[in-house]
């Protein structure tokens, strides 16, 4: 792909990121950032999500606001992100479904069942959140055994594991960045963590949810924009 | 077709099941607990609860003054619960912002309050910086909830 290509596709996505998350900013837990972006990187490569992905951290401060520990948060996370599903989306093992979602599953049982020094208003949402986190990573598993055993493709449960993954991942590295930022203390920081999981939780579920239901929808439409035959996403 | 329709069919059912799990609101009422408001003005609100209700917060109190035509107030909700902008018609900008008091310290080893982020006496008792928004704020009986109007700088 030429370079000029691939500056305006990338400039053309971040463009649909800022969109997509400015118009879900108003719904508390629900994002489809996620889905668009690894759709993109998986289709286009990882120089072209790198791309999309550094405009978009920088450009979303006009409209969220300034603040540099999130500008640092957004830049590390979805560089990282980009590059992580630009060069092994296509090619992702099966295995790393289960590898992934095992633990993502047992944590959130860990939350559901472990006495969390949480707001007594907060804790009931947040076990409920838990719990369907918990129930999407069972449905996600047996989906992807049901798809195996049957010899059909898996890569969407596969990367919505992934997407699950990388979206936990995203709240501990602000549960690092902002205590060290803003100088809190131990005890302040491990309040931040607990309160993070409010945010963790259906962030998590949303991801996961989104890339299994939306990921095959946007692959199909970006590669019909980069000319990739269907049969060939899917390979 | 009919392979398109079920992936769309999908897709709206997992949007409507995340707009639904995240539109979920506070049950209507207080419950059980009982409270007074003790003063409301466009620079403070102070509310003393008479009756606790550990399953009802802060935010259940405030929407029952609104209902009752007491208070006025506006915000977003968010993962965190509602985050409070404006109250009797006053707005947060980039000058003041509306502070979050009590007198609820630490309850069942979770701390609700910490004095060293800032205090504010009322009536001979100090308040301490809320560790929580409105909504995650329980309501004790005895305890005071303060918003008061505080300069950002």
């Amino acid at each position: 792909m030429r370079p000029s290509q691939q500056i305006a596709l990338s400039a053309v996505m971040c463009a649909l990121l800022l969109v997509a998350q400015f118009v879900l900013s108003f719904v508390p837990g629900v994002e489809i950032v996620t889905a668009l972006l690894l759709s993109f990187c998986v289709v286009f490569g990882w120089k072209c999500g790198m791309l999309a992905a550094t405009s978009f951290s920088l450009l979303r401060c006009f409209l969220f606001g300034f603040y540099p520990n999130v500008i640092l948060l957004y830049l590390i996370y979805f560089n990282l992100f980009a590059l992580f599903f630009g060069t092994a989306g296509r090619r992702i093992a099966a295995w790393v479904c289960p590898a992934l979602l095992v633990p993502v599953a047992a944590g959130a049982l860990a939350v559901a069942l472990a006495q969390i020094p949480l707001s007594a208003s907060l804790l009931p949402g947040l076990r409920g959140a838990a719990w369907a986190l918990f129930a999407v990573a069972c449905a996600l598993l047996l989906l992807w055994g049901g798809l195996l055993a049957g010899k059909r493709e898996v890569r969407a449960a596969t990367l919505a594991a992934c997407a699950a993954f990388f979206t936990v991942f995203f709240t501990l590295l602000d549960d690092v960045l902002t205590p060290l930022f803003y100088g809190y203390t131990p005890d302040a920081a491990l309040g931040y963590f607990y309160t993070g999981l409010l945010a963790m939780i259906p962030q998590t579920l949303c991801a996961a949810v989104s890339v299994v239901v939306l990921f095959p929808v946007f692959a199909r439409i970006f590669g019909g924009g980069r000319k990739i035959p269907p049969q060939t996403l899917d390979e | 077709m009919k392979h398109w329709f079920a992936k769309i069919a999908g897709a709206a059912g997992a949007a409507l099941l995340c707009i639904a799990f995240a539109a979920c609101t506070p049950s209507a009422g207080m419950g059980n607990a009982r409270a007074e408001l003790l003063e409301s003005d466009g620079t403070r609100l102070v509310v003393r609860v008479t009756e606790g209700d550990m399953d009802k917060n802060l935010y259940d109190v405030l929407c029952i003054f609104e209902q009752n035509g007491e208070i006025a107030f506006d915000g977003t909700q968010s993962e965190y619960g509602f985050y409070l902008t404006s109250l009797n018609g006053v707005e947060a900008d980039a000058e003041n912002y509306w502070a979050l008091y009590t007198t609820l310290g630490t309850l069942d080893g979770v701390s609700y309050s910490d004095a060293s982020y800032g205090t504010w006496e009322y009536d001979g008792r100090t308040l301490a910086s809320a560790s929580y928004g409105v909504s995650g704020l329980p309501l004790v009986e005895g305890e005071l909830y303060a918003l008061i109007r505080t300069s950002v700088a």
